[in-house]
């Protein structure tokens, strides 16, 4: 929230104070204010700050409220009273007394009492929740990383790549030549999978690949032992050292705190073991998943067995694999970082830009974003159904209020109990709110569209959140019905009244309005997940279990890879409860690959050299074993191999792009300087994103074409738990160095792909029914208040020859009129709000008539429901009782 | 608060700090506390609003200024005395050095 935007809010909770004291000294009130923010945020940037400051900000203001409305003959001056009657000890026994007041008197109605508590704490659960996912992730530093705002991240700015990565010469020449870092580290975004061997033990970890000062530049300190030293990351192969996580060390080594000094092997070769990272640390960003051990940037190649090949990848310029954070100095700002960077990248023709978040946090950002809004939306409309529920409650006291008054109590006296009544409702529906979100946040961050590695379970500042929006919602909405309740005078009788019926009616109006909003966005997202479901991808999901390995990272040659691929198929087929296996390089939904080829005798379309599709290196019957169909040919067999012709299958939008046919068996292309025949063709499906147009496509075998990178594709009827155990296994057994990186199933791939509509669809259809549900109750109350308002009156039309059905009639049409108001203003609100939601929306149109003709018709039907029992009670009105009472 | 304007005129949150750093962080006052007490001070005559204004440099066009009348020098005053012989009385008992 901007620092305005704070004060606004302040600004306007001092209309809860008597107009002439706020006359006075309101605008001074906001500067200091905004003074105390700006100090608190500067002492300590983040959220923490912005909570507390709050919190003493409503102390504060509740006490100035309490002790402005009492009357002034009996308001002792602040100071007078700190010293003659010890200030605490009086304000805390009346304190003491109203609470004990306001429990009886809640005590006397405990369906209003209960009813209200649960508003609040629905309100609350559904803003504490949301608060706390959007700290962790936006907010808050990563843990134990000391001052990120000083960090700054190196990304090159006009990089294709997606990441903006750095070549290994870049990062050296920015670390020694800039003269704004105090420290410049390097890491490798993604870290690699490597087997472990600890004893007889061997296990697949994810190692990341960091510079000396990594840790050093995170201000991160070691659990045990030592952080890497400069010399251990000078020279390829030397410094073969290791950093343990704690959670490995923990998993692994039984927390053993002798382990310093102690050797492991990492793909064979020996490491010894240096320190252990603290448990708390997780990196970077809460979405990265952090590594079980890390080891010198100069180990990448000796960790792969290679002194050359792999070794370009330390020392050419042109991989980029890098990602660079470097913290400033004091006193530098990123602008001047930014010019310093620039000018040391201008012979490399790279650039700089500043701190910024990781690829994948966008969605999670726009998500966190839209969530907020709705739970506002839910938070609205629990409050405006408190100020309802508080009016009518107050006017039903009138009579108590006017014999209080008659009594002798103050105007301010009786303020305080109905605002002391009012706390207890915000203070006890806060904590049930802060139950209900303990127990939400584990299906809340399950259903997040990215991992959260991060700790983001409910905490202090979470806990004080809840309160201050309990209070807030008690507060705002309980001020103003409390004023009004002390308005009655002694003469008032018995006579309830509810003025300002247009309060009241906007207030109706209002909530109908917000929940049609969260209804017609619960209906767009749950059409957009029925959308995804439903697309059609072109091979199986189901039973599809999908096992990762790079033989890349584990000393094997280009030739080597055909005879393990056929050998891991062979061996994983006989495990019990698989059925057939085959082998793919490219799993659907997990990035994109490009390729490009010449055709004979053709030239491209766009004047270019090549034609550009997507490829896909895959193992014997991988057509049948993922479902794909063939449209026409054949698929590939244990017969296409190195010295048989090279075969290919291409897809049909392929074929139709080159050939501008789907006949063309026996056609040839020139790929990778060989000629292939074409001798299947494949139905288009989905292999990058859901939802593309159909991507032209190639595919060709494995044992023809072999690719460093493999994923088995297994077709199972067994157990997934057991089965992924034993491939991880079965893989060990034809090279105990080889490690699964990754074992998932397709249905999972799939989910995670769909994962963000689904999100939207869970959360906001919940929040749905909340806000329904909620304004449904407002509605209801309203309508029978008026219903006991007007008993009179309805008895004497009954006396006269009205109908029963004549007025539930009337009653049923009142309750529709506001509904149909807050469904015109809500459609509008809900077509606008629409259009910030595109990003979670599949298959459907932000503006979607039929969806908000449905919206609407369900809010009619709520409206109708909830009018129908005070309609009903208006009709059993017994016309002598009424006339009796007059 | 009115040993903090024994030192000067000074606007509502300027007093608020200097009482903050005096009870070194002990004493922190939200607005709505600070003001009333400045409203209660100003109504019995302790202390005084300001109407010509500091040097142009030092002025801050939002700002209300307050100094201590003569009265409320007084109170000053006798509350010392008052508390410097309630001192004496428990230093005389040797509760304290």
């Amino acid at each position: 929230m901007s620092h305005r935007l704070h004060v606004i809010v302040y600004r306007l909770l001092l209309r809860v104070l008597p107009r002439r004291f706020r006359h006075q000294f309101g605008d001074e009130m906001v500067n200091a204010f905004r003074e105390d923010l700006r100090h608190a945020r500067r002492f300590r940037p983040g959220s923490w700050s912005t909570v507390i400051h709050w919190t003493g900000a409503m102390m504060d203001l509740i006490a100035t409220v309490c002790s402005e409305w009492l009357p002034s003959h009996r308001r002792k001056t602040v100071y007078g009273s700190m010293k003659r009657k010890g200030f605490s000890q009086m304000d805390i026994s009346s304190l003491f007394r109203d609470i004990r007041v306001g429990i009886r008197s809640l005590r006397r109605s405990p369906g209003f009492t209960a009813l209200a508590i649960l508003i609040v704490s629905l309100g609350v659960a559904a803003n504490a929740t949301i608060f706390s996912l959007t700290r962790s992730l936006l907010w808050e530093d990563p843990p134990l990383v000391v001052e990120s705002s000083s960090l700054v991240r190196i990304t090159r700015a006009n990089a294709n790549t997606q990441s903006g990565a750095l070549s290994y010469p870049d990062y050296r020449h920015y670390r020694e030549a800039n003269e704004v870092f105090r420290g410049l580290m390097a890491y490798e975004e993604d870290g690699s999978a490597v087997s472990l061997s600890n004893g007889d033990r061997i296990e697949t970890v994810r190692l990341g690949h960091v510079s000396d000062n990594y840790f050093d530049v995170l201000g991160v300190p070691m659990m045990l032992g030592r952080e890497f030293h400069p010399e251990e990351d000078q020279t390829p192969g030397v410094g073969a050292v290791a950093i343990l996580s704690h959670g490995i060390w923990t998993r692994s080594f039984g927390a053993d705190s002798n382990v310093l000094g102690r050797s492991v092997s990492l793909n064979g070769k020996r490491f010894e073991i240096i320190g252990v990272a603290p448990r708390e640390f997780v990196g970077l960003s809460p979405i990265e998943t952090p590594p079980d051990a890390w080891v010198p940037l100069n180990m990448f190649a000796a960790l792969r067995n290679q002194q050359t090949g792999m070794l370009q990848r330390v020392e050419g310029e042109t991989w980029r694999w890098l990602s660079a954070v470097g913290r400033l100095r004091d006193g530098t700002s990123v602008q001047m970082a930014q010019s310093n960077m620039e000018s040391l990248a201008s012979w490399l023709a790279e650039n700089f830009s500043s701190w910024n978040r990781p690829r994948d946090y966008s969605t999670a950002l726009t998500m966190t974003r839209l969530l907020m809004a709705v739970a506002g939306l839910v938070l609205l409309v629990a409050s405006a159904n408190m100020a309802l529920m508080l009016l009518a409650r107050g006017s039903i006291r009138g009579q108590e209020i006017a014999i209080r008054r008659a009594l002798g109590a103050s105007r301010g006296r009786i303020a305080r109990q109905l605002l002391t009544e009012s706390s207890l409702i915000g203070v006890t529906g806060a904590v049930l709110g802060f139950v209900f979100t303990v127990w939400a946040m584990r299906p809340v961050m399950s259903l997040l569209p990215v991992s959260v590695s991060m700790n983001v379970g409910p905490d202090l500042p979470v806990f004080a959140f809840s309160i201050g929006a309990g209070l807030l919602t008690v507060l705002i909405f309980g001020t103003v019905p409390a004023m009004r309740a002390t308005n009655i005078g002694v003469h008032h009788g018995t006579r309830a009244t509810m003025k300002n019926s247009f309060g009241r009616n906007s207030l109706v109006v209002a909530q109908v309005a917000a929940s049609l909003i969260v209804a017609a966005g619960a209906i767009l997202f749950a059409r957009s997940v029925s959308n995804a479901r439903a697309v059609d991808l072109g091979f199986e999901t189901e039973n599809r279990l999908i096992a990762s390995f790079n033989l890349r990272n584990h000393d094997y040659t280009q030739d080597q890879v055909p005879r393990f691929v056929a050998d891991a198929i062979e061996r994983v087929s006989t495990l019990p409860g698989v059925d057939r296996v085959s082998s793919t390089a490219m799993v659907p939904f997990q990035g994109s690959w490009g390729s490009s080829f010449t055709v004979p005798g053709m030239t491209p379309p766009d004047g270019g050299d090549y034609f550009d599709s997507g490829f896909n290196v895959v193992g014997p019957d991988y057509f049948s074993v993922f479902r794909v169909p063939l449209v026409a040919g054949r698929g590939f067999t244990g017969d296409d191999v190195v010295g048989n012709q090279p075969v290919l299958v291409v897809n049909q939008a392929l074929a139709r792009k080159i050939w501008d046919t789907e006949d063309v068996l026996g056609r040839s292309i020139t790929w990778r300087d060989r000629t292939w025949t074409v001798v299947g063709v494949a139905r288009d499906g989905t292999y990058y994103n859901i939802g593309e147009a159909p991507e032209p496509q190639v595919i060709a075998p494995v044992l023809q074409e072999p690719m460093f990178g493999v994923s088995l594709v297994v077709a199972k009827s067994g157990d997934y738990t057991s089965l992924a155990r034993s491939i991880g296994n079965v893989i060990q057994t034809i090279d105990p160095n080889v490690a699964v990186a990754r074992i998932t199933t397709m249905d999972d791939l799939f989910l995670e792909e769909i994962g963000r509509y689904r999100t939207a669809a869970i959360l906001v259809a919940v929040f749905g029914a909340v806000t329904v549900l909620l304004a449904a109750v407002g509605l209801y109350g309203v309508l029978s208040f008026l219903v006991t308002q007007r008993t009179r009156e309805i008895g004497v039309r009954m006396a006269v020859g009205a109908s029963a059905k004549h007025v539930a009639r009337e009653v049923i049409a009142r309750g529709i009129r506001f509904a149909a108001v807050g469904i015109g203003i809500g459609l509008v609100g809900a077509v606008v709000a629409a259009q910030f939601a595109t990003t979670f929306l599949f298959g459907v149109r932000p503006g979607d008539p039929s969806t908000f003709v449905a919206a609407a018709a369900i809010l009619g039907l709520v409206a109708a429901a909830a009018s129908a029992v005070p309609a009903i009670r208006a009709t059993r009105v017994d016309p002598i009782r009424a006339l009796k009472t007059e | 608060m009115l040993l903090a304007l024994l030192k000067g005129q000074s606007h509502g949150y300027a007093l608020k700090e200097e009482i903050a750093t005096r009870s070194a962080g002990r004493v922190t006052l939200g607005p709505g506390t600070l003001y009333r007490t400045i409203r209660d001070l100003l109504r019995d005559g302790f202390i005084e609003e300001v109407t010509e204004r500091p040097a142009p440099e030092d002025d801050d066009e939002r700002r209300r200024y307050y100094r201590i009348t003569d009265l409320g020098r007084g109170v000053v005053a006798a509350e010392a005395q008052r508390l410097e012989v309630l001192v004496e009385v428990v230093r005389g008992e040797r509760l304290i050095p």
